[in-house]
């Protein structure tokens, strides 16, 4: 499984905590507001804040393909990087 | 309506000046041609008035020449002021009629150096009517009556615009937290209940957020006669080098008088700078507020909206901006 260190939030990209524990995003390249719920803005969190790596597991457990599918789209979107080992 | 800053030295030194970002240009003076550009920029564009803002206004070395020049319009003159003005200024002011002119006067603000609160005193006794003070909350406990008596004793205009104190995005000014609106919003409605019996209105300024008071305390300030709703929008304040900015708090959100024609497309540009963040509000809670989303409610200031993102530094707006 890949751990959430593995991943960081490029640092152009700016967001804020909304109420009931979601994610607002905006990325400053397209202007684009992308709002993140449930596991989706777990996952964000859990990778800004690089902690609480058995959520993460639990996350990417649980949610399979669509868990590797939103990484890859905020990878392609320039939202998050991969970090080189 | 649009605000042309003519200088940024102050004799106030007030904690919550949400325009010190701008006392560090090294032009202090704005040059008399340029005050007539952004004047033909006003008149163009279609208002009505011209507003003076600073710093201080009064303390351009060409004060009397610069109300000369908007007299000479036939343009209203709109004065933002800590009303402490110097004797030789105040005479130029006092002969402008009334239905001419008119000077906003902030009452907390506090002189350097000297006192000069007998010099303010004087100030609102010679012009009176032409007067109407402002009040910026920053302690959320306070209390109008001494300026009741103010407006009583110098026959000023039986109002008072209350405005909340706001950050600078960037910081370096003081403010009040949101935390305290409530407190802030208990000390308006004990105010209002006063002003009533005094026949005095109270006005509020930008970013009130709805929330602040109960549906039923909107309708017992609507009874008292307060001029009381919720908005935000660009100010347009105009800088010395002409640039145009949102507002001064937000000296990030801006365009320039090279690049627009009227105040209406300034407005267009703007508007169209802020409006990744206007589904934001300074709480959490705001992006599923319906009073937001039903347009009731602004949110708050725009300012302490930009404080809450991660990673949105002052560079950061400015590359989003481009």
């Amino acid at each position: 499984m890949i751990s959430q260190s593995k991943y960081q939030i490029n640092p152009d990209i700016i967001w804020v905590n909304e109420s009931k524990g979601r994610v607002a995003v905006i990325n400053p390249h397209t202007k684009e507001n992308i709002h993140l719920k449930g596991f989706e803005a777990v996952m964000w969190r859990s990778i800004w804040q690089g902690i609480s790596p058995l959520i993460w597991e639990r996350q990417v457990e649980e949610q399979g393909n669509n868990a590797m599918n939103v990484l890859n789209e905020w990878i392609n979107a320039g939202l998050i990087t991969v970090v080189e080992s | 309506m649009a605000n042309i800053l003519i200088t940024t030295v102050c004799n106030a030194n007030c904690s919550f000046c949400f325009a010190r970002e701008n006392a560090q240009e090294s032009q202090k003076f704005i040059d008399l041609d340029d005050l007539n550009d952004r004047i033909d920029f006003i008149q163009s564009s279609g208002l009505s008035q011209i507003r003076l803002i600073g710093g201080e206004p009064t303390l351009h070395p060409k004060f009397q020449e610069i109300v000369s020049r908007i007299r000479s319009t036939g343009l209203d003159l709109i004065l933002f002021s800590n009303g402490f003005i110097s004797q030789k200024n105040l005479g130029c002011l006092e002969e402008i009629p009334q239905e001419k002119f008119a000077v906003l006067v902030n009452v907390n603000a506090i002189s350097k150096g000297e006192n000069l609160e007998k010099l303010r005193q004087e100030v609102l006794r010679s012009l009176n009517i032409k007067v109407t003070l402002g009040f910026t909350i920053l302690n959320p406990f306070f209390d109008l009556s001494p300026y009741y008596q103010w407006i009583n004793d110098y026959g000023l205009q039986r109002k008072v615009r209350l405005g909340l104190a706001q950050p600078i995005f960037g910081g370096g000014n003081q403010y009040l937290s949101p935390k305290n609106y409530r407190n802030a919003a208990q000390s308006i409605l004990n105010n209002a209940e006063k002003s009533k019996n005094e026949n005095i209105q109270l006005e509020f300024d930008c970013g009130f957020v709805r929330c602040m008071f109960t549906n039923e305390e909107w309708q017992q300030l609507d009874d008292w006669g307060v001029i009381a709703e919720s908005h935000c929008a660009p100010n347009l304040d105009i800088g010395l080098n002409g640039q145009v900015f949102h507002c001064f708090s937000i000296s990030q959100i801006t365009t320039s008088l090279d690049k627009i024609d009227s105040t209406k497309a300034a407005i267009t540009e703007l508007n169209d700078q802020r409006k990744l963040f206007r589904e934001f509000g300074i709480y959490p809670h705001c992006s599923e507020c319906p009073e937001l989303n039903n347009g009731r409610c602004c949110g708050g200031c725009l300012s302490l909206t930009l404080r809450r993102f991660h990673n949105l530094n002052p560079e950061v707006l400015r590359k989003m901006r481009q």
